[in-house]
């Protein structure tokens, strides 16, 4: 709770103060990093028992906090911290003179987050998705000059308006069917009415919409190459597991008897497709970030795992794969913001030019393909074993199927890196245009950080799993 | 504890040899080997001593995987020819020289690093770490320092390994998954009961995965040219060590995980589909390096025949045998560098009549070509013999057919021989570039081979004493 | 009135609605189709609302969430204009069929 009303505040002071911020981004950026700090601090003591805003009791009928959900709140404030810090030069640049507008914004979609992770309620369900994405649809066309800018704005914009009014539709019908809002296993709303079965299907497709899988994945790959750099990273990370964990809670409070028994074969379905299409189209890209966009999808196919085992270890899963994927993405991105175009070709070399940030970029990758010693391994692996003790006939295949789509994934992920270490680049004048600038002292100290934590977790996965059961 | 330090003295060197200069980096290479090889000692004598022999701390608590490295029989004689070869290999990489070898160097004793972890993991999590740890260095040793088409070739490999590593990761997950105890250690899988039709799906999984590494007959389309565009020492690593690591896994991982269960008619058919294909291929090159890759593979089919044969005594041979085929491999590796650097070329017909010009060397090679055919007094010859018979017990026909690849193995061995150091020498070669003999360090290194081939050949009963521990 | 002839009507509103988003290349179209989309489901909440009333007198909620309903797609209109005035500034065009910028 408090982190929600932190972030709706800091939002707020943020927008009325533009004018005042104008002319001293310093000062802004110190400010939306204070905010971020008395969101971590304030999230982790409510997690202890101190309450600042919210007298009544805190699992009401909109909101439930659980263990997990400040654990999330704060995985998602951290990663947030060190979006920040790594783009913090970058968000000023793409308008100057709404620079702490942007910031406003992006307070305002963590709000929208901060509800999805704790919502108990289908009202509090439709807030949040929509506190979440419409300031997302104006920060995809931040760059108001650019074509590209504009069209993902727009694309993003009535496709995701169209996902909502399904997801209202999903909604309304449930009410039709159970008479209630209210998201409770112990609740009416476990109907097996035709009514109510639909609305969960329209959720569940809206849900789906809004993470980009298959069959609801065609704006992914547009939106995200056409949107400024930092704003696809924040995107690709933080919105996409926080709409993902908001699927988990749906379907976490429902009953399997409600469910049904083709749920799993619906999800099987949209994990495969979301795998393949990601991973086949990701092997043909013609530069990085289009490449980045369509590994999203797949890896968000991974990450769908959770839904089709729904046990303690695919919650464990997740959580480790919400970590891992977004500090690799977030690695990579702060990268492809030193890149005009970021081709294959551009990375050639790399590693003699720049090596720290090959090797970062390498770590990132890696922990992307899911190798051994980075964190990226045991996400896979906690999402695959939670698979084999959910049961089933189709565990086994299931996972080597997905097994399979994580070895075709090392061949784009290791096209970068062969391009950085094994290429020399090319020596001819025309080639002169392609300036990589280095990375800033704070940039090169955070992602150290950064890569220190993929490869920790790829040694120590429990240092986050034990949280939970406190 | 020492199987502890097998893993970090290699892994601190490596970092060590990451941060220093290119100058000294052989040096500190070679202490390093050298230092695990004494380890390795230590540990040979040492082995009763649990204190010393097993080591165990708690990793992942919540999924009961352990950092539990023990010695046992065949990983102690896995980790006495790991720690032998590294020595010898860096040793030798010496007399090639590497840019950024500070890298080079750096990389290979990861490799040795993540060799030992494999050879003695006691917990089926850690085992597949270090499975998988082994390829990292080695995409970046061939990748960057290999040859002309190396780029692709690696790639290759590599989609081609971390692939077969998967199927491993969902088959030990799955069986994982089936322990009473949920948990990784090696005791809890060897304790799993499965139906026979669960066994069989396990068995595919891994037949796959370990088939890609070792490598067997459809699996092998990456070997030939990874063993040919790999710089050399990487070569004589992949061919002498790496190849074994699918079948210590076998016997480690595999067999023990199932019970009653008779091999599948068709890993057998493709086991001996591998050697006879081999073979004939090996028989047919015109380049030395790929005939060697190809006699290779057709050695490895062999012993993975034995395996699956499942009879105590050709299992006890494929044993021994992984030991001597590594020596006798990564020796034959070593005259194939010798030959290239000094004439740049392995082709069949570009070498002839080099016994005039390199009576030493010529020497060598026929002693560890007998060595490879398996001839009575060499080393291979008690695990051949051994594997025959316990094949032939398990089933005549077969034997058959392992017997006639012993027949190829002897005339692809000869012609080679006959090829390179009979016949006419080209007027190139009589005035080769590098004109300078042998250093003489690099005939100690052959001789030590030359002893160890002979020695294990007439006495192989220290071989039988480790495996027994 | 019974309950299903809301229940076909905001259906045959939200059909319409949806096929307008999938047809029509309009951006402002497309838009009007979806605040048709949100208003059906509007009608349908107050429909069964009132069930609700008529069967447990409990029926209050559906109707609050009709008012979230309205000022969501309120902020949705003022942010969907202004990026469709935006883009009509950059292309002098609002045709989303041609818009393939991004591929190319």
């Amino acid at each position: 709770m408090n982190a929600i009303i932190i972030a709706s505040l800091g939002a707020i002071i943020l927008m009325l103060t533009n004018l005042f911020f104008r002319k001293r981004s310093k000062l802004l950026s110190v400010f939306a990093l204070l905010v971020v700090i008395l969101l971590i601090v304030f999230n982790t003591l409510e997690g202890q028992g101190l309450l600042f805003f919210y007298p009544a009791s805190l699992n009401s009928a909109f909101f439930q906090f659980s263990n997990f959900t400040y654990l999330f709140n704060n995985v998602l404030i951290l990663t947030f911290l060190i979006y920040i810090l790594l783009n913090k030069n970058y968000l000023l640049l793409i308008n100057p003179d709404h620079s702490a507008d942007i910031y406003a914004l992006l307070f305002f979609v963590m709000t929208g987050c901060f509800l999805l992770t704790s919502y108990n309620n289908l009202l509090s369900l439709f807030l949040g998705i929509e506190i979440m994405t419409i300031p997302l649809y104006v920060l995809a066309g931040m760059d108001k000059k650019n074509q590209k800018s504009n069209e993902a704005s727009l694309k993003y914009f009535l496709l995701g308006a169209f996902s909502t009014c399904i997801l209202l539709m999903g909604i309304t019908l449930l009410y039709g069917a159970t008479g209630s809002f209210a998201l409770n296993p112990f609740n009416t709303l476990n109907t097996t009415k035709l009514l109510g079965q639909v609305g969960m299907l329209f959720i569940f497709f809206a849900l789906l919409f809004k993470v980009g899988v298959a069959p609801f994945h065609f704006w992914v790959p547009d939106v995200y190459d056409g949107t400024p750099n930092v704003f696809t990273a924040f995107m690709a990370t933080i919105v996409k597991v926080v709409v993902i964990i908001a699927l988990l809670n749906f379907i976490n409070a429902l009953t399997p008897n409600c469910i049904g028994k083709s749920y799993k074969t619906i999800v099987l379905f949209v994990i495969i497709s979301t795998l393949a299409i990601g991973n086949f189209s990701a092997l043909s890209q013609p530069n990085v970030k289009r490449m980045m966009a369509y590994s999203s999808i797949a890896q968000a196919g991974f990450m769908l795992l959770a839904l089709y085992a729904l046990n303690d270890l695919a919650t464990q899963g997740i959580l480790i794969y919400a970590i891992v994927y977004s500090l690799s993405t977030l690695t990579i991105f702060a990268i492809l913001n030193k890149f005009s175009l970021a081709t294959f070709s551009d990375f050639n070399g790399l590693a003699k030019s720049q090596p720290l940030m090959a090797c970062f970029l390498t770590v990132a990758l890696l922990s992307l393909t899911g190798i051994p010693l980075t964190g990226g391994f045991f996400a896979k692996y906690y999402m695959l074993s939670a698979t084999f003790f959910s049961g089933g006939k189709y565990a086994l295949p299931l996972v080597i199927i997905c097994l399979i789509f994580a070895g075709i994934s090392a061949v784009y992920y290791l096209k970068v890196i062969q391009a950085m270490y094994f290429t020399t680049p090319p020596v001819t004048s025309d080639h002169a245009s392609i300036t990589i600038q280095p990375l800033a002292t704070l940039e090169k100290s955070i992602l150290l950080l950064v890569v220190i934590a993929i490869l920790f977790l790829g040694i120590f996965p429990s240092i986050v799993t034990q949280w939970l059961y406190f | 504890m020492l199987a502890l330090l097998l893993i970090i003295v290699p892994l601190l060197f490596a970092l060590v040899l990451f941060a220093c200069k290119e100058g000294g980096a052989k040096r500190i290479a070679v202490v390093g080997s050298f230092i695990n090889l004494v380890i390795v000692g230590a540990l040979l004598l040492n082995h009763n001593n649990p204190y010393l022999s097993n080591f165990q701390i708690d990793w992942i608590s919540s999924l009961n995987a352990s950092f539990h490295l023990q010695v046992a029989g065949l990983g102690m004689l896995m980790a006495c020819l790991v720690a032998l070869a590294f020595f010898l290999i860096i040793l030798f990489s010496s007399e090639l020289s590497y840019k950024n070898e500070q890298y080079f160097y750096g990389l290979l004793l990861f490799v040795e690093a993540g060799l030992m972890g494999v050879f003695f993991a006691h917990d089926a999590l850690l085992f597949y770490f270090f499975w998988e740890l082994v390829i990292i260095p080695i995409y970046f040793l061939c990748s960057i320092w290999g040859g002309e088409k190396r780029i692709q070739v690696t790639l290759n490999f590599f989609i081609y390994t971390f692939l077969g590593s998967l199927f491993l990761l969902a088959a030990l997950l799955y069986i994982y998954s089936h322990t009473p105890d949920h948990s990784f250690a090696w005791e809890s899988f060897t304790k799993v009961q499965l139906s026979v039709k669960e066994q069989r799906v396990i068995f595919w999984l891994l037949f796959i995965a370990l088939a890609i590494k070792m490598p067997v007959f459809p699996f092998h389309t990456w070997q030939p040219n990874t063993y040919k565009e790999s710089p050399l020492p990487v070569t004589m690593v992949l061919s002498g060590l790496l190849a074994k690591m699918g079948l210590f896994a076998l016997l480690q991982w595999v067999l023990p995980v199932l019970h009653n269960f008779a091999t599948p008619q068709l890993a057998i058919i493709l086991c001996i589909i591998s050697i006879i294909y081999a073979s004939v291929i090996a028989l047919q090159q015109g380049d030395l390096k790929k005939m060697v890759a190809y006699s290779s593979m057709a050695h490895i089919g062999l012993m993975a025949l034995a395996i699956f044969s499942m009879n105590a005594t050709a299992i006890s041979g494929a044993s021994l045998q992984m030991f001597n085929h590594g020596i006798n491999v990564v020796a034959l590796w070593m005259i194939i560098a010798l030959l290239e650097k000094k004439y740049q070329t392995t082709y069949f017909t570009n070498l002839g009549g080099l016994a005039k010009t390199e009576p030493l060397l010529t020497l060598f090679f026929v002693i560890f070509m007998l060595a490879n055919i398996g001839l009575p007094l060499t080393n291979s010859f008690v695990g051949e013999f051994l594997m025959l018979f316990g094949i032939f017990s398990f089933n005549k026909i077969i034997a058959l057919f392992a017997g006639l690849s012993l027949i190829l193995s002897a005339t692809y061995s000869l012609g080679a021989i006959q090829k390179i150091f009979f016949g006419n020498l080209s007027e190139k070669n009589k005035h080769p570039l590098i004109a300078s003999a042998n250093a003489r360090w690099v005939v100690g290194i052959l001789v030590i081979f030359t002893l160890l081939i002979l020695f294990f050949g007439i006495y192989p009963a220290p071989l039988f004493k480790i495996l027994q521990f | 009135m019974q309950i299903q002839y809301y229940l076909y009507l905001s259906f045959i509103l939200f059909g319409i609605g949806a096929l307008g988003v999938m047809i029509r290349r309009n951006a402002i179209i497309v838009f009007m189709c979806i605040e048709m989309m949100l208003n059906s489901v509007n009608l349908l909440l107050v429909a069964f609302s009132k069930v609700q009333y008529a069967l447990n007198a409990q029926g209050i909620d559906g109707q609050i969430f009709v008012f979230f309903v309205m000022v969501v797609a309120a902020a949705e209109v003022t942010v969907g204009l202004a990026i469709i005035v935006m883009c009509y500034r950059n292309t002098r065009s609002i045709d989303i069929g041609l818009m393939n910028r991004i591929k190319n």
